[in-house]
């Protein structure tokens, strides 16, 4: 895994850490928990487009990380769903909650493939293993204005069967003048 | 589930016994002693009393005595066993429908065999069918892990709402069940307080009827194996030396012919010529005049039906007795819809809301062919609608595909995103990982992105606001 990203995730896994011990321990209730949780991943996903080499403040940053945010925000609400049920704390939220860390990984790769018109990042739940996807998008830039080869390299061994027919398919992706064909 | 009934101010507060320290037996007095001990034990059944072990063990072991009554036992189960069930959840949770198709799916080990164990227990039983809600703690709201069946036979009953039964172990040990961690079904449980909810099961309410059939066959069987004693025939003019070579000729002789079944005419040689043979028979057992055996075996069915809540025309044929037609049939099984399992399936299904999340709901599925039909029939009703609808532009093709999907007329693969939240698990579906219609998308390379309502970005938007700044 790229040494940056990885640094990210383990910064983002101590502040959701955080927040989960908070819950556990019965310190704050679901509701604050779910808002201090939205607050870590906003703030976990600037970070990571930042790391990928993009200003997460300009509009095409926020226009990127508004979406990759309400994609998290959707799947928390069905996490707080299932919590606020739930008679007592459960070891494997826990292990849930590590999930949402590893989703800093698409706004990196965002920013890592120059907002190319990429039809999906790693990490960014598109595929059967979502954000505990290891592959990553090696782009070669070809001669010409906005001309690359886009390949989606597998970072793991067991890669679910989405990582592999991507592998498959998109060996190289086109993108030429700035438009996928 | 403890009692939530608050009986202060009830004449009932001091029939409750709260159970400490082991089982407790206590009879007041004679319950419905004049039924149970005058008729039901001329045929050999136990009295029915609040103890139901001698009793339920005569009873389970009813469809050992008549062939019918077990192939209506056996049918009325595997009906209820294949019928399936589907589990939806209405915030479209699929952690919380998936958990709780999990739950069902191994229900004592496996679900079919599971069940087939507890309606056994349910249509066998005064005591009922019990089913253990194992929870992760020792709270009664804490997460259900599992669903065991209990045997009937190792439950005894207090007159404790909040330990309702005990557990025999098979270490002789008695352990307590309470409210919160066992559910009970039983079959028309006795209106009497001194029976403790105890019930009157289908074995029960065909008992007699299985005891006659019981005898009813076995002399046929004997009649045509020609294993009895038929009768006592007293023959003058032939001594005794003489009888008893000529039983053991026919004897040999069928022996040595093969027969098995059939022992064929006693011959008895050599006659005293002195005195004229005569011939004296004694019936020792026949059956009654005027008896009609197709009419007993045809009311045998018929309460067997009753009892275990099957159609009659599943027991048998219905046609040459003027029920054979169509129309006279379907009443008869539309009749048959509120009986016996019906009022299980009921039961069942108010015990899943006691283990499943408030959103979460669990349902029968049919496999009935006249079920099918029934939906068939209303969805071309629906579908006629949606077209009135669409053909008048009360809505438009968006719409329309929307409300097909929530009707379930159309596969949620041919629609465009669903919109309404809703989730559908049927205990035939497998985890997401391994549906086929995963591997498809596997295919198509990306898995659809969720559909982000405009509340979820407004709340991404502020939430960078908070951390970038208002830029």
């Amino acid at each position: 895994m790229d040494e940056r990203l990885r640094r990210l995730i383990i910064r983002m896994l101590a502040r959701i850490g955080g927040a989960m011990d908070a819950l556990e321990a019965e310190r704050i209730t679901p509701q604050q928990w779910a808002a201090q949780f939205a607050s870590v991943l906003a703030q976990g996903h600037a970070d990571a487009l930042r790391a990928g080499g993009v200003n997460p403040a300009s509009p095409v940053g926020r226009a990127v990380l508004t979406r990759t945010v309400a994609t998290q925000l959707h799947f928390l609400s069905g996490f707080q769903a299932v919590i606020e049920d739930a008679p007592q704390f459960e070891r494997g939220w826990k292990a849930r909650a590590g999930m949402y860390a590893e989703s800093v990984g698409a706004p990196y790769w965002a920013g890592r493939t120059k907002l190319l018109p990429l039809p999906a990042l790693p990490k960014d739940g598109s595929t059967l293993c979502k954000t505990r996807c290891g592959c990553a998008w090696e782009v070669q830039q070809l001669e010409g204005d906005n001309n690359y080869d886009c390949y989606w390299r597998r970072g793991k061994r067991d890669s679910c069967s989405t990582c592999i027919a991507r592998e498959r398919a998109w060996a190289p992706l086109r993108i030429r003048e700035g438009r996928v064909i | 589930m403890t009692d939530v009934l608050d009986r202060r101010r009830s004449v009932t507060r001091d029939d409750i016994q709260p159970a400490s320290g082991g089982v407790m037996h206590i009879l007041l007095g004679p319950a419905d002693l004049a039924a149970t001990m005058g008729i039901a034990q001329q045929t050999g059944l136990p009295a029915r009393t609040m103890v139901t072990y001698a009793r339920d063990a005569v009873l389970r072991a009813t469809p050992l005595m008549d062939g019918m009554w077990a192939a209506a036992v056996k049918k009325s189960i595997q009906k209820q066993v294949a019928r399936g069930f589907t589990i939806e959840d209405t915030k479209d949770v699929a952690t919380r429908a998936r958990r709780a198709q999990e739950l069902f799916e191994l229900f004592d080990g496996d679900f079919e065999s599971g069940l087939q164990r507890h309606l056994q227990d349910f249509l066998l039983c005064d005591n009922g069918a019990w089913v253990e809600i194992a929870r992760a703690t020792r709270g009664g709201a804490s997460r259900v892990e599992g669903l065991y069946h209990l045997d009937s036979h190792r439950i005894t009953r207090t007159r404790d709402p909040n330990i309702p039964a005990y557990y025999q172990t098979l270490k002789n040990g008695y352990k307590p069940l309470p409210a919160d961690f066992v559910a009970n079904f039983t079959d028309m449980p006795s209106p009497d307080v001194l029976l403790n909810g105890v019930g009157l099961c289908a074995a029960s309410v065909a008992w007699e009827t299985i005891v006659k059939m019981q005898a009813i066959e076995t002399y046929f069987r004997e009649k045509v194996s020609g294993q009895n004693n038929r009768a006592i025939h007293l023959v003058s003019g032939v001594t005794d030396k003489q009888l008893k070579q000529g039983l053991l000729s026919a004897d040999a002789d069928a022996v040595q012919k093969g027969f098995i079944v059939y022992k064929g005419a006693v011959l008895i040689p050599g006659f005293d010529t002195e005195r004229p043979p005569s011939f004296v028979t004694i019936p020792l057992a026949d059956i009654p005049d005027g008896f009609d055996l197709n009419e007993e075996r045809e009311r045998a069915d018929q309460l067997y039906s009753h009892a275990v809540g099957l159609f009659i025309g599943d027991l048998r044929p219905l046609t040459g007795q003027g029920l054979g037609n169509g129309q006279q049939a379907r009443i008869l099984e539309e009749s048959a819809e509120g009986m016996g399992l019906a009022a299980w399936a009921k039961q069942w299904v108010t015990f899943t809301k006691r283990i499943n999340p408030f959103s979460t709901t669990f349902a029968w599925s049919s496999s009935d062919i006249t079920d099918r039909t029934k939906q068939a029939e209303l969805q071309t009703k629906q579908v006629a609608n949606i077209s009135a609808m669409l053909a008048s532009q009360l809505i438009d093709i968006p719409q329309a595909q929307q409300l097909l999907l929530d009707a379930k007329i159309l596969p949620k693969e041919l629609a465009p995103a669903d919109r309404t939240p809703g989730g559908i698990l049927t205990d035939e579906d497998q985890p997401s990982e391994a549906t086929p219609g995963v591997l498809l998308k596997a295919a198509l390379l990306i898995e659809p992105p969720p559909e982000l309502t405009e509340a979820e970005l407004a709340a991404a938007r502020a939430l960078l606001d908070e951390v970038l700044g208002n830029g």
